[in-house]
């Protein structure tokens, strides 16, 4: 079976637990004009073969320390969930980290096999979700809720000035969250600029003009988290 | 007596060191040279070794001393080097340099004046061309010299680069070792030896009571009463030591500084790369006994490692002083010293003596905390890291008793050596697999100058590309050999030297030989090192061959013309070379073929016997090297551009690793460690961004969480692990912005770098060193990916 990656290396705790070999698989379903990995947006990565992967893996175990292992991230990781799947049952003693958008049909099937699953919660206002990224919000949700049933989430909000920094975005997080059971944890991750200068080789226009957010701004939505007993982290 | 506080005491340090950057001329090694002249004739009918104990101390009665008002301890090196280290020197230049070979050319680093005249200088060098140590080490360059003109291999005699063991003298006195020699009974040659041993020993003697009067003297005429007090104390402390056992931390010191003082003029001129060994152990029984607290005991080990450092660019090259470690049961042997050491280093920041640290599985978290701020302050001098696990299994897979182990150390650069037992001659060979395979490919002809310097090979390309083993690994045979030969042939000249202070401080009391007998064994270990350069290029070579002839075989004569035209006009070409596997991406075919070359090209080095019957001992490292014998070296079939640098040590080429640390530290774990028992180096350039912590100390543990442990103490490490590296921890954007404004960067004109086992202010180097350092950060090979 085929696989399709547009990067690979490791990476320290940012994505998952410990030391981590992190794939980003190409192709997304949504269309965020912050994305700092605006390469992934397109099916244009290099192909490889899901054997070579195993293998790649399986020889990088050394550097799997302080509980780390492998992460697929994007693009939209679940996009390509056969793949991720035959590699996940072809190696018993990895651990596993899906980061996703949580928006697509085989997110769950491939959730359930992660030992650690990250999502990316962008808004809780649909209209704006879908204006904005494309998202579809009804999904998002029932993902996060099924998932959450069997498996502990870490939820990222992507905190951006003038989409989901303001009070409305606010209230919408705190209520969805005091709607689940309580078996996630929630980080918040201030805008930056990391992706600007790839949007511009590829290209393309970075639209977000003024994204940056305020220190009052992020006490306040961590202030409001803690206030309903949403556990909030930073990794 | 009270010479005052720790910070009255770094004050000093900090006067004392700024006082020795301000001197530019050395000339004491030169006057050293005259000495031995002069007295060439009056001892020329006693046997070598007692001529040299006689001559040296002649040189301890007559070499003009004197006393800075901020030294606390007596003693100098600087008569002992000139202004000779090539990489800190302005004037060199890559294209020009042809190594240390001509032991005349150091007449050319001092400066013509009143006093020494360009007649007097002459008149030297006339005489040393025609000593029999010069004239026999020229007939082996001149033997050889079709092959180090172009660096097939390169040779050299070993001065300095060992680790003495003072331990004795310190704890039991001079006296005490004098009277150990004239107990022991031997044939005639060992008593000679012996006797010439005593000499030098008296040498010290002379020395530390010159020092004495003098200090008396300026406590005479002085009208300040500090100074007068720490005249007045050295002179107390010398009316004991090095004659006697030290009691104190200060007396230790003062006397070893002596010891060092005169095995140093011993081997004037640049005896590079003598080494401390374990300062922390050395020195801790005596802080012991007073008790002293962590920051006077700092404030004493400031000015001993001001002693290290020698006029304006710190001349005295590679001295190499090592903290931590373990002992052969496991247990850690860390102290208060060695956090004193710590301090002391920190605060000074000096080019010199380089610092190394010894770890292990167990190594505390305070030494990791301690290291923090060196590896995170920019611009701050930064240890070198060698692992003690894999070091001893090294080491006992190679002859060293278990006893020893815990006294491995480190000489100059990485060259493990047991403390004051081994004579190991660990730049005595230098060997250039990137030349070999180019003369494999052309058949013996240099793609550099076009002279026939190899084996004639007149087979086709195709055949030349499938034998490309074979061809090589037996012109790799043909030259150690030459190598060899050439290298004992410059041990044996310099046996015409003998050093029966070094002996008698190496084991040669017991012995009763020379350190630099060619016929009897004087140390208790012994070998020949060979540098060899090239690992990863030859590697890389031999993978993009196999490529081509699977994908394109019609090509083979199209890659011996475009190596043989450095690729121009055959760029597709050199872009299909580029991509094929290289070594460091954990890439299983590049990988394996690194361990293969690395492996057999040991086997061969070590199969090599020295002068003295004993193994060459393969060192993978190539300290600066890289670039120097890369010049020499044409284009690859890895794709590599003629006159470019090589890889570094065990490193893959620059630009070759781009998949980031992880995957490079995969591929490096797989190396034979085992069969590098001469040493190895690696280099990785590490953004600082790469690491979290909010503080040193938990930066400190942060780098052993991510660096350390998984290189060094990884429990899924097949065979035994590395057991070197160093880092720096700068991005090339950094550096540029010090060389572009090192007044706002570097305000004090000292910006330390490691450039490869030593470190060295940044600002002194050569521009070509300085581009090298910022090439090798390589920061692709080593880096995270961003998310």
């Amino acid at each position: 079976m085929k696989i399709n990656i547009f990067e690979k290396g490791f990476n320290y705790s940012q994505d998952g637990p410990g030391n981590r070999l992190v794939y980003h698989l190409s192709g997304c379903n949504m269309v965020c004009p912050w994305c700092s990995n605006p390469e992934g947006m397109n099916k244009n990565g290099k192909e490889y073969e899901t054997d070579e992967i195993i293998r790649e893996i399986k020889s990088s175990a050394p550097m799997f320390f302080d509980g780390g292992g492998v992460t697929f991230t994007g693009g939209e990781c679940t996009l390509q969930s056969e793949a991720i799947c035959e590699i996940i049952n072809s190696l018993n003693d990895i651990s596993f980290c899906i980061e996703s958008n949580a928006d697509t049909p085989d997110f769950l099937y491939v959730a359930e096999k992660c030992d650690t699953v990250i999502v990316d919660y962008k808004s809780p206002i649909q209209d704006r979700l879908k204006l904005v990224t494309g998202g579809n919000l009804a999904t998002i949700e029932n993902n996060l809720r099924q998932i959450e049933k069997i498996k502990h989430i870490h939820i990222r909000i992507p905190l951006i000035h003038s989409f989901n920094d303001d009070d409305e975005s606010l209230e919408g997080f705190t209520e969805f969250f005091n709607s689940l059971n309580g078996n996630f944890d929630v980080e918040i991750l201030p805008y930056h600029e990391y992706g600007r200068e790839k949007w511009l080789k590829l290209g393309k226009e970075y639209t977000v003009n003024d994204g940056y957010v305020n220190k009052e701004t992020i006490k306040k939505f961590v202030d409001k988290f803690r206030l309903n007993s949403i556990k909030v982290i930073k990794t | 007596m009270n010479i005052g506080n720790h910070e009255h005491l770094t004050y000093l340090a900090k006067e004392l060191f700024k006082e020795e950057r301000s001197l530019k001329k050395l000339d004491g090694w030169f006057r050293i040279k005259e000495y031995r002249r002069e007295t060439d004739e009056q001892f020329k009918d006693l046997p070598p070794v007692e001529k040299a104990g006689q001559q040296l101390k002649i040189i301890a009665e007559r070499l003009p001393i004197s006393i800075s008002k901020f030294a606390v301890f007596a003693g100098t090196q600087r008569d002992a080097f000139a202004r000779s280290y090539a990489l800190i020197n302005p004037a060199f230049r890559v294209e020009t340099f042809s190594g240390y070979c001509d032991p005349t050319a150091v007449y050319d680093d001092i400066d013509v004046d009143d006093e020494f005249t360009k007649e007097r200088i002459e008149k030297m060098r006339a005489y040393d061309k025609e000593t029999p140590f010069v004239k026999e080490l020229s007939k082996v360059y001149d033997k050889y010299s079709e092959y180090t003109d172009e660096v097939a291999f390169f040779i050299e005699q070993v001065t300095g680069h060992v680790i003495p063991d003072m331990r004795p003298a310190i704890k039991y006195g001079v006296k005490h070792l004098i009277r150990e020699l004239d107990k022991k009974e031997g044939n005639d040659k060992q008593n000679s030896h012996r006797k010439g041993m005593r000499y030098a020993l008296e040498a010290v003697l002379i020395l530390s009571e010159r020092y004495r009067n003098l200090a008396l003297e300026n406590a005479e005429k002085t009208d300040d009463a500090d100074e007068k007090c720490r005249l007045l104390n050295i002179a107390e402390a010398l009316e004991k030591v090095p004659a006697n056992g030290a009691e104190t931390l200060f007396e230790a010191i003062q006397s070893f500084i002596l010891l060092w003082q005169i095995m140093c003029l011993e081997q004037a001129p640049n005896p590079f790369a003598f080494s401390v060994g374990n300062a922390d152990r050395i020195f801790e029984p005596y802080r012991k006994m007073e008790n002293l607290s962590r920051e006077d005991t700092a404030a004493l080990l400031k000015h001993l490692l001001v002693f290290y450092n020698v006029a304006d660019r710190s001349w005295a090259i590679s001295q190499n002083l090592i903290i931590g470690g373990k002992d052969e049961n496991g247990n850690d042997l860390t102290n208060e010293t060695s956090f004193a050491l710590f301090d002391a280093y920190y605060d000074m920041n000096m080019p010199q003596p380089i610092l190394s640290v010894k770890l292990h599985k167990n190594t505390p978290d305070s030494v990791y905390e301690a290291m923090g701020k060196f590896f995170f302050t920019p611009g701050c001098l930064t240890p070198s890291l060698f692992n003690d696990d894999a070091m001893f299994e090294v080491l006992s897979t190679h002859g060293v008793k278990t006893e020893h182990l815990a006294d491995y150390s480190i000489a100059g650069c990485q060259e493990p050596l047991i403390m004051g037992k081994d004579s190991g001659n660990t730049t005595n060979s230098w060997f250039n697999l990137g030349k070999i395979l180019e003369l494999t490919l052309t058949g013996g002809y240099s793609e550099i100058t076009g002279k026939k310097i190899g084996k004639t090979d007149d087979s086709s390309a195709i055949e030349k590309l499938q034998n490309i083993r074979e061809k090589f690994y037996a012109n790799a045979e043909t030259y150690a050999t030459l190598m060899t030969d050439a290298a004992n042939g410059a041990s044996k000249a310099l046996s015409l030297l003998p050093v029966p202070f070094l002996s008698a401080v190496m084991g040669g009391i017991e012995s009763g030989y020379d350190a630099r007998d060619i016929v009897n064994q004087g140390t208790p270990y012994n070998g020949s090192g060979c540098l060899i350069h090239g690992t990863s290029v030859v590697a890389d070579s031999f993978v993009a061959i196999d490529c081509l002839l699977k994908d394109r075989p019609e090509d083979a004569d199209k890659l011996i013309d475009a190596i043989k035209n450095n690729f121009e006009g055959y760029e597709e070409l050199r872009d299909y070379l580029l991509s094929c596997p290289k070594f460091g991406n954990n890439n299983d075919i590049a990988d394996k073929e690194a361990v293969e070359v690395t492996s057999k090209i040991a086997d061969i080095v070590a199969s090599k016997k020295n002068y003295l019957g004993n193994a060459f001992r393969p060192d993978f490292s190539t300290p600066s090297t890289h670039l120097l014998y890369g010049y020499w070296v044409g284009a690859l079939p890895d794709g590599r551009k003629s006159r470019e640098m090589l890889n570094y040590g065990i490193d893959p080429l620059h630009g070759d690793a781009n998949q980031g640390l992880g995957f490079r530290t995969l591929s490096q774990m797989k190396l034979p460690y085992d069969k590098m028992c001469g040493g190895c180096a690696s280099h990785l350039g590490v953004d600082p961004k790469y690491f979290k912590g909010e503080t040193y100390e938990a930066k400190g543990l942060e780098f052993r969480t991510k660096i350390v442990a998984p290189l060094f103490f990884n429990p899924l490490q097949q065979g035994i692990a590395p057991f070197y590296m160093y880092l720096n921890i700068t991005t090339p954007e950094m550096l540029r912005k010090v060389l572009d404004n090192p007044k706002k960067y570097a305000p004090s004109g000292v910006y330390i770098m490691r450039i490869h086992g030593t470190f060295v202010n940044f600002l002194d180097l050569s521009p070509a060193i300085q581009q090298d350092i910022i090439t090798r950060l390589d920061p692709d090979s080593t880096g995270g990916i961003e998310c």
